[in-house]
């Protein structure tokens, strides 16, 4: 490769690089002050001191975080639910997608699910008969009712579907002569094909399910409330202000409790490392992935 | 083609057991409204939907020292929904629409329990259970004065003239004033302000002092951190939940208070300080942990706020620097921008309204409900009130000598800033009870908040002209109601963005045609109708109230005659 070594060539570059240098920092600037100011002593924050680098470290925040009941059973729950729903949903998508990517002589009721499919994009039922169905199918109160409601994406649907019309026929042809059946085609010649589109939709449906917080809103109640995601606890410890705020306006006597910044603070970092540690795995098949459907030809 | 044929069949096949599956896993529903005890006692159960604000645990079961006495006292059981304060709203608003309501509600507002009773999903609570003196309810009347309960009921009740909830007592006359660094003004021979042009100057003085501090800044995030200068500009403080306002003076009824010729001064006013570099830059996002660092680094002199904040603010003031010496107090002079005609102070309302409310078909069973309300009218006696605020005595609680009563160490109290709920025993995890109904037994509200509250009540009467705003009765049948939260929504977008630009100096109020651009884009998402609205409602509401005091006079009247 010959490199350019023209002048608008290198001002490019200069500009190329302090743009993504800028980006970088915008990025990585508020999850660094995070954990600074999660590390930091109070006295320190208050005072203003807590610019980049941590200031009185202390990890008190840390420890109450992680021996206190709520934070480490959240996080165990939006990790449990994380993975199934990943996988359920995988399945899924992939089990609808494939035939749908095939002829309409192969798959019955083709063009009706099509249509289907098509229709959820635009239309959906709303929240009151949504809650109405989780109900009556007896989900609501369970980890279910944050998996199975929402287990097809229609987007990731079209990307799987895209990526499986992009796997030649004449592959399957071959297997069907040699003896295989549907399922044998599936399981052991398209899905191993389709590593990248599996990274990529999987990893859509598991940081979809990470970030959650509003069906366990919906559809969980105290009574199971050793069933909240970590998500929605952290939403109520960032509406702890608020609310504290609402009840002194109100006339409420009883003190709201407030948690101190560092554990905020402390309970979000911890809340993004499990991202930050799993996108680097699957980068590779991520930028593959992402590419799926956008070229056809 | 025939195996196509298979294929669809089979699929069609298995739609329909699920489809099967669904429709029977539904079929089914519980009846728990009430048992029959191994004593042969009826007891009856209730859903009660509340809300937590905090990270509180409570006791659950039905064997709690709380449980027990409501079912030994009353024969009822409470089935707990407890919801996390901020989607409380959410979660109610969806329980009622499917079908899925509490028996007892608590945790609203006075419009949503007001919208709940128009759509028909609240029981109207029968007016003989609160008024004479063998009324279910009567303890419940009585926490206040019978002048004082016949105002809480022509405010609290819906456009057909029933009450749909029972609203608490609120405890405090005042609680809001403006509070100052006083060692600061001290160190610079300065006097609290009383009027709007002395705030002024006097703010100008300690910026002279202090040239890289705020010197005005507040907590209280977009709707209540100016509310000293909207009172200053005789607008109410919480206008910007409420619009309308009648004029103490006046008596004349504004329906909109965010575009009149005073609310134009007061944006004026906003802008003179901010240019200043008087007011701070973020008060319209500020929260509590930033507000905590404004203390900490001296960027705040002079705020408005709560009079009992003066402790938490001065050690938060000092908590980077133990020998600072910043002391925060409170001032009993309010500003006002209008010395000829009086000044503005906050009277707090005669009641809160976070409920309960009974949802429709409570009555059905009257002796449920009659139970239930018992156990409610509970709350307000004396003996609830110890109960709920105090605990069990010889437990939690024990009476000095002066026949006061304390609680015990190894307990939380709220009134002992050092005591700790986290380590210490409290009555939701020991005894599965919640905080307060309807009122804070009085010797624990004169510990936590009294005194202070009555010393600030004391210096506002030491005024001459001093006013402050009545609530107003608004009645919205069913239809107005949907037209006012239309109506509010657009408003309350655009009021929102030119608060912002207001503040930021991207439209000047003082510009003829900046304001009459605001006044512009307000009426294109309907000022003038939500005034007509308001005006409607207003005035029929009035009506109203006059025609029950009329009938209620009559019906005296009639009475007396009957007894003599």
């Amino acid at each position: 490769m010959v490199k350019d070594t023209s002048v608008s060539s290198v001002i490019l570059d200069i500009v190329i690089y302090v743009v993504l240098i800028l980006l970088m920092i915008v990025t990585l600037y508020p999850i660094i002050y995070i954990l600074s100011v999660s590390l930091s002593s109070q006295a320190a924050y208050e005072a203003g001191e807590v610019v980049l680098w941590p200031v009185g470290i202390n990890l008190e925040a840390y420890k109450e975080v992680l021996t206190g009941g709520t934070v480490p059973m959240s996080f165990l729950q939006a990790v449990i639910n994380t993975l199934l729903y990943t996988v359920i949903s995988l399945f899924m998508t992939t089990t609808l997608a494939y035939p749908l990517s095939r002829s309409k002589d192969r798959v019955p009721f083709h063009g009706f699910i099509t249509k289907l499919v098509v229709f959820t994009m635009f239309f959906t039922a709303g929240m009151i008969p949504m809650y109405l169905i989780v109900q009556k199918v007896g989900l609501l109160n369970t980890r279910w009712a944050l998996i199975i409601p929402v287990a097809i994406t229609t987007y990731n649907l079209v990307v799987m579907r895209s990526f499986f019309e992009s796997v030649p026929v004449e592959l399957e042809e071959a297997a069907f002569i040699d003896g295989a059946n549907e399922i044998t085609i599936f399981a052991k010649i398209i899905l191993p094909l389709s590593k990248a589109a599996l990274a990529t939709v999987g990893l859509f449906y598991a940081v979809s399910q990470w970030n959650q917080w509003f069906n366990a809103m919906l559809y969980l109640s105290d009574r199971v409330s050793e069933l909240y995601p970590l998500q929605y606890i952290i939403r109520q410890i960032i509406m702890e202000n608020q609310i504290a705020a609402e009840a002194a306006a109100a006339g409420e006597l009883t003190q709201v409790q407030t948690s101190t910044v560092q554990l905020k603070y402390a309970t979000l970092f911890v809340s993004i490392v499990p991202m930050l540690c799993v996108y680097p795995f699957i980068q590779k098949y991520f930028v593959k992935g992402v590419m799926v459907g956008s070229v056809k030809g | 083609m025939k195996n196509l044929k298979r294929k669809g069949l089979m699929a069609a096949a298995l739609a329909g057991v699920f489809a099967a599956s669904t429709l029977l896993t539904s079929c089914s529903s519980v009846n728990r409204e009430s048992y029959v005890n191994d004593e042969g006692e009826t007891i009856y159960t209730y859903y009660f939907n509340m809300y937590t604000q905090d990270n509180t645990e409570y006791k659950e079961g039905q064997d709690t020292v709380f449980a027990n006495l409501l079912r030994d006292k009353f024969h009822v059981e409470f089935e707990y929904e407890r919801i996390p304060r901020g989607d409380w709203e959410t979660k109610t608003n969806l329980a009622y629409a499917t079908g899925n309501e509490a028996d007892v509600t608590t945790g609203g507002k006075e419009p949503q329990y007001k919208k709940w009773a128009n759509e028909g999903y609240l029981e109207a609570i029968p007016e003989e259970y609160y008024t004479g003196d063998d009324a279910i309810l009567k303890d419940w009347a009585n926490l206040w004065t019978p002048d004082e309960f016949e105002r809480v009921l022509e405010l609290a009740k819906s456009p057909d003239g029933n009450l749909y909830y029972l609203p608490s007592k609120r405890q405090e006359k005042v609680q809001m004033c403006w509070l100052y660094r006083q060692d600061v003004f001290e160190q610079l021979g300065l006097e609290f302000p009383q009027t709007i042009d002395e705030l002024y100057d006097v703010c100008m003085q300690l910026k002279q002092a202090y040239p890289d501090k705020i010197i005005i800044s507040s907590n209280g995030q977009e709707l209540s951190s100016l509310t000293g200068f909207f009172q200053a500009y005789w607008i109410p403080e919480l206008v910007m939940t409420e619009h309308s306002y009648v004029d103490p003076v006046t008596g004349e009824y504004v329906p909109y208070a965010l575009t009149t010729d005073n609310a134009r001064e007061m944006y004026k006013t906003i802008k003179k300080f901010s240019d200043a570099g008087l007011i701070d830059r973020e008060i319209l996002t500020m929260d509590k942990d930033m507000f905590s660092t404004r203390l900490a680094q001296d960027n705040c002199f002079i705020t408005y706020n709560y009079v009992y904040n003066t402790e938490d603010f001065t050690k938060k003031t000092n908590a980077t620097n133990a020998n600072k010496g910043g002391i925060w107090t409170w001032s009993g002079d309010m500003i006002t921008a209008f010395p000829e005609k009086g000044t503005i102070y906050k009277r707090d309302p005669l009641y809160s309204n976070w409920g309960p409310a009974f949802s429709v078909g409570i009555s059905d069973d009257k002796d449920r409900y009659e139970a239930l309300l018992k156990t409610f009218n509970w709350f307000a006696t004396e003996e609830g009130q110890m109960f709920m605020t105090y605990g069990v005595e010889g437990d939690s609680f024990e009476y000095d000598e002066n026949g006061v009563p304390h609680i015990l160490d190894g307990w939380y109290d709220e009134s002992d800033p050092n005591s700790d709920k986290d380590t210490e025993k409290n009555f939701s995890t020991e005894y599965g009870s919640f905080s307060s109904q309807f009122a804070k037994e009085e010797n624990m509200f004169n510990a936590i908040r009294g005194d202070v509250i009555e010393e600030l009540w004391a210096a506002y009467q030491a005024h001459d002209n001093y006013y402050y705003f009545e609530q107003i009765p608004m009645r919205y049948t069913e239809d107005e109601q949907t037209r006012y939260s239309d109506l509010e929504v657009a408003l309350n977008a655009k009021r929102n963005e030119y608060l912002q630009r207001f503040f930021s100096g991207d439209v000047d109020p003082n510009n003829d045609a900046d304001w009459n651009q605001y006044i512009s884009d307000m009426k294109k998402v309907g000022l003038d109708d939500f005034c007509e609205l308001q005006t409607t409602v207003y005035e029929r509401t009035q009506e109203q109230i006059a025609a029950e005091e009329n009938d209620n006079s009559q019906a005296d009247a009639t009475d007396t005659a009957a007894a003599e």
